[in-house]
């Protein structure tokens, strides 16, 4: 058993640049979505088939990524 | 891995393969929890979790020494066992594994470079068994704290210049746009940075497939920054698994001596009552001069 058939997508969701990966271990299918500029792993999912396995990370990513809150700040220089 | 300062405490997928039925070699894969495991894993490997397994959730602290014991004893490890420790997450959670590790005088640690990501991209084999091992004796040294900062340290740090801070989260958390990485539960009450500390973030040190970058490209990172193991330095970021990550990369890659890993990180001084914070980019790094072009 190995990991294999790996698909990777970047997209952009709720305004954070993720990647979206998917490939099959078994007769599994298993995706992740990551966040590109912190590298967390937002949401993972597992199941049979490919197509339904990434959207169901997606929707996790997007549930939890509606609940990060941006700051306005003023980008000067501190320090 | 020949030419960074501590080139044995890596190996690589090869290295792993050969010493699949090596007795004295454990294989850990450590992560948040056990999930990526449960769907494929090294033979022979066992399972840690951060969570359950490697912090008291209570005392929010590193387990104590009775419970390290125990942990390592039931996975048949001796003081003598070569324990290499992987994981998802980009090794986060197995650094963190490695410096706790330390703490307890482990002699023998080591991390498969690239992690498992890098084992499933080569399409490496996998097995879903788990392992039971013999069950021994272990007995940990006393706690070594000089690998780890406390809140004091980085007080006089700010206050004193004592050490240089090193802040390896993500470019969002340290300006304060973000309390936490997108995604993750905010556990801090405010956005920011330490005073003066430098923003190194931990995926500068990585390549794409998760391998740590040549020393010296580690080594123009960080004295980019004004970090040349000239002065002590304490490496954090929110709850201590990336700044573990960084601390690694700095004590055994780059072979800086005085490194410390402060584990309260952002959710401790992000939370303090009175402590000051900066918010933005960092300043200019004392006596280096910017180039145009």
């Amino acid at each position: 058993m190995r990991a294999e058939d790996f698909r990777k997508q970047p997209l952009e969701l709720e305004g954070w640049a993720v990647h979206v990966t998917s490939y099959r271990i078994g007769g599994h299918y298993l995706a992740e979505v990551e966040a590109l500029d912190s590298g967390v792993t937002i949401a993972r999912a597992t199941g049979e088939a490919r197509v339904t396995v990434e959207e169901d990370a997606i929707q996790k990513a997007l549930q939890r990524l509606r609940r990060t809150r941006r700051v306005d700040l003023d980008l000067t220089v501190g320090g | 891995m020949s030419n960074y300062a501590h080139p044995e405490v890596l190996v690589s997928s090869e290295w792993v393969l050969a010493h699949l039925d090596d007795s004295n070699v454990r294989l850990i894969e450590v992560d948040v929890e056990n999930n990526a495991y449960e769907q494929g894993h090294i033979a022979g490997a066992i399972a840690w979790s951060w969570q359950r397994q490697l912090s008291d959730q209570v005392r929010r602290d590193v387990i104590p020494q009775e419970q390290f014991e125990q942990l390592l004893g039931s996975a048949g490890i001796s003081p003598e066992t070569t324990v290499v420790l992987y994981g998802d997450n980009n090794n986060w959670f197995a650094a963190w594994a490695f410096w706790q590790l330390k703490i307890y005088g482990h002699k023998d640690v080591r991390l498969l470079n690239g992690g498992r990501k890098k084992w499933l991209q080569e399409g490496r084999p996998l097995t879903l068994d788990v392992p039971i091992y013999e069950p021994r004796r272990y007995q940990a040294q006393k706690p070594d704290y000089s690998i780890r900062a406390f809140l004091p340290e980085v007080q006089r740090a700010v206050s004193g210049g004592s050490a240089e801070l090193v802040d390896v989260r993500s470019p969002q958390e340290y300006t304060g746009e973000i309390l936490a990485p997108p995604g993750l539960p905010e556990t801090a009450q405010r956005g920011g940075h330490i005073p003066g500390a430098r923003s190194i973030p931990w995926g500068n040190a990585a390549n794409e497939d998760g391998t740590f970058k040549t020393l010296e490209e580690l080594k123009a990172i960080y004295d980019a920054e004004g970090i040349d193991g000239t002065r002590p330095v304490i490496a954090y970021c929110r709850i201590g698994e990336r700044s573990s990550y960084s601390w690694f990369v700095l004590k055994y890659l780059l072979g800086y001596n005085n490194v410390v890993n402060y584990d309260g990180s952002w959710t401790e001084w992000g939370n303090l009552v009175g402590a000051p914070i900066e918010r933005g980019v960092a300043a200019p790094v004392r006596g280096l001069v910017a180039h145009a072009g």
